[in-house]
């Protein structure tokens, strides 16, 4: 019984290694092909399409709720639970979170189940029905051709939609203050102002770099080692999106012990 | 002129492939037969390194595709095109981007001469007007002939085909058969054809190479395959079951 558990462990820190592993050589293809990414631009404009303007109007939606609820919350700690005026401090509170943790990390992981997901499925697919051989054939890489520009679209376009996030949960925050809790524009703003550090904003957007280029390169290794038809194909975007989310979730710690 | 040698490959301590000889001199199709899962798509994509052998050799013009690096293979490759069971057309692109791909990505044309050479090698392969479809709005046969354009748009000298005519009715099965024997023929090209069916083997190949339990059991002349005596032949050829 015990050795069937340490033959267990044994065999799960192997997967592990050896997923490391793939990635690790996966990413060094993919820096390799950077010339060629260059002489074709219009490959990396359609993933970035995808990743990213097809994004929006989910991370709209999830960015808007997210200010919202994290606004009412710390009032909600200040007021009730702290004995403490929300007034003063609520808009710095809830801005300094979102610009460290909350953006990046949510951005992080709807991208994983959006975008991450989709490249496993969809390279997947090209596997099992043969479209990844039929490249190989056709003397194309299918490193260079699929893989390099979903990781350059990830990285990049991460960063962006961080952005757009901040913007919009701040936004979502506001609307609460004002709406709901009685706090002025210029008091809240005021708020925000007074604990803004741009290092907050350029970590936020190292954290996105990181995880985009991440989640493309999980998806991306996953879906080219699909097999076994849609079944697999489902197994490997699934996998696809619990890696992305454990190397968003854990890297998040590693770059927050880092920056900070 | 391809020659294999001594080609060894085995899944899971299973051998699929049991020290394979075979030569497919310029200019002939030979077909490859055999039951379900005796190993024919494993040989043909070991032929153009899809999947590396064990062991042994796979020498095109005497120069050895197992031991090259990718750069070379790529190279070689370019002089290949390959027919897929599932057509394996890319199922986000047109008909036409996806017959234009390899001269996009290793010729200098400009996109009026690339569809220019498009529509001359649909056209070869029987189609027109169809260059803006998407491979979910084509027909089975019509994926195969589209699959084949992509084979040949770039002049290739050796062609392979994997079960060319699996899923089709029987007519189209047909049309099918006579194109590859006329692209063969008109184009003068080498061709390897994997097939469980007998029909197809009769109308494209020159030469047999029967796989039985990993091993060529059989090589000939399709006459000298049909008039074999052997009883394992004769079970195939006929399509009768195994006996105990």
């Amino acid at each position: 019984m015990i050795f069937n558990i340490w033959q267990e462990i044994g065999r799960r820190v192997l997967f592990f290694f050896k997923e490391i592993g793939n990635l690790s050589i996966l990413l060094l293809r993919v820096l390799k092909s950077t010339g060629y990414i260059l002489k074709r631009k219009h490959l990396v404009l359609e993933q970035m399409m995808k990743i990213g303007v097809q994004s929006m109007p989910l991370i709209t939606v999830m960015s808007l709720f997210t200010g919202a609820v994290s606004s009412w919350q710390a009032a909600y700690q200040f007021d009730m639970l702290a004995g403490i005026s929300s007034t003063d401090y609520l808009g710095g509170a809830v801005s300094a979170a979102i610009l460290i943790e909350l953006s990046p990390v949510l951005v992080g992981i709807v991208i994983a189940g959006r975008a991450g997901a989709s490249i496993a499925a969809e390279l997947g697919t090209m596997q099992v029905t043969e479209q990844i051989d039929a490249l190989e054939t056709l003397s194309i890489d299918p490193v260079r051709y699929l893989a390099a520009p979903r990781f350059v679209a990830g990285w990049s376009m991460l960063p962006v939609l961080v952005i757009f996030s901040y913007f919009i949960s701040h936004i979502g925050a506001y609307g609460v203050a004002y709406l709901l809790l009685g706090i002025s524009t210029s008091t809240f703003f005021g708020s925000v102002q007074r604990t803004f550090l741009l290092y907050n904003v350029i970590s936020g957007i190292i954290k996105a770099v990181v995880f985009g280029g991440g989640t493309a390169l999980i998806g991306c290794s996953i879906g080219f080692r699909a097999e076994g038809g849609a079944e697999g194909v489902g197994h490997a975007t699934i996998r696809a999106f619990v890696y992305s989310s454990a190397f968003i979730l854990i890297g998040d710690y590693i770059l927050a012990t880092l920056l900070f | 002129m391809i020659q294999i040698r001594d080609v060894h490959k085995e899944y899971n301590h299973r051998p699929v492939l049991k020290d394979i000889q075979l030569d497919i001199p310029n200019g002939q199709t030979l077909v490859v037969i055999g039951k379900s899962g005796c190993g024919k798509t494993v040989l043909l994509k070991t032929i153009i390194g899809l999947i590396r052998p064990d062991r042994g050799r796979i020498l095109v013009d005497g120069k050895d595709i197992v031991r090259m690096n990718r750069k070379d293979l790529f190279q070689i490759r370019k002089r290949f095109g390959m027919l897929f069971q599932g057509s394996a057309l890319f199922d986000s692109m047109t008909v036409e981007e996806n017959v234009g791909l390899a001269l996009r990505e290793h010729t200098q044309l400009s996109p009026s001469e690339i569809r220019r050479k498009v529509e001359e090698t649909l056209s070869l392969v029987g189609l027109t007007n169809i260059l803006e479809k998407k491979p979910s709005e084509l027909s089975g046969g019509m994926k195969k002939r589209v699959g084949l354009a992509r084979a040949l748009v770039m002049d290739p000298d050796y062609l392979l085909y994997d079960e060319p005519t699996t899923g089709l009715d029987p007519i189209t099965s047909d049309t099918i058969n006579h194109l590859i024997l006329d692209m063969n023929r008109k184009l003068k090209m080498t061709a390897v054809a994997v097939t469980h069916d007998m029909a197809s083997a009769n109308v494209i190949g020159d030469r047999v190479a029967m796989l039985h339990e990993g091993s060529v059991f059989f090589e000939g002349t399709i006459e000298e395959f049909n008039k074999s005596k052997n009883p394992v032949v004769h079970r195939f050829r006929e399509g009768h079951i195994e006996e105990e």
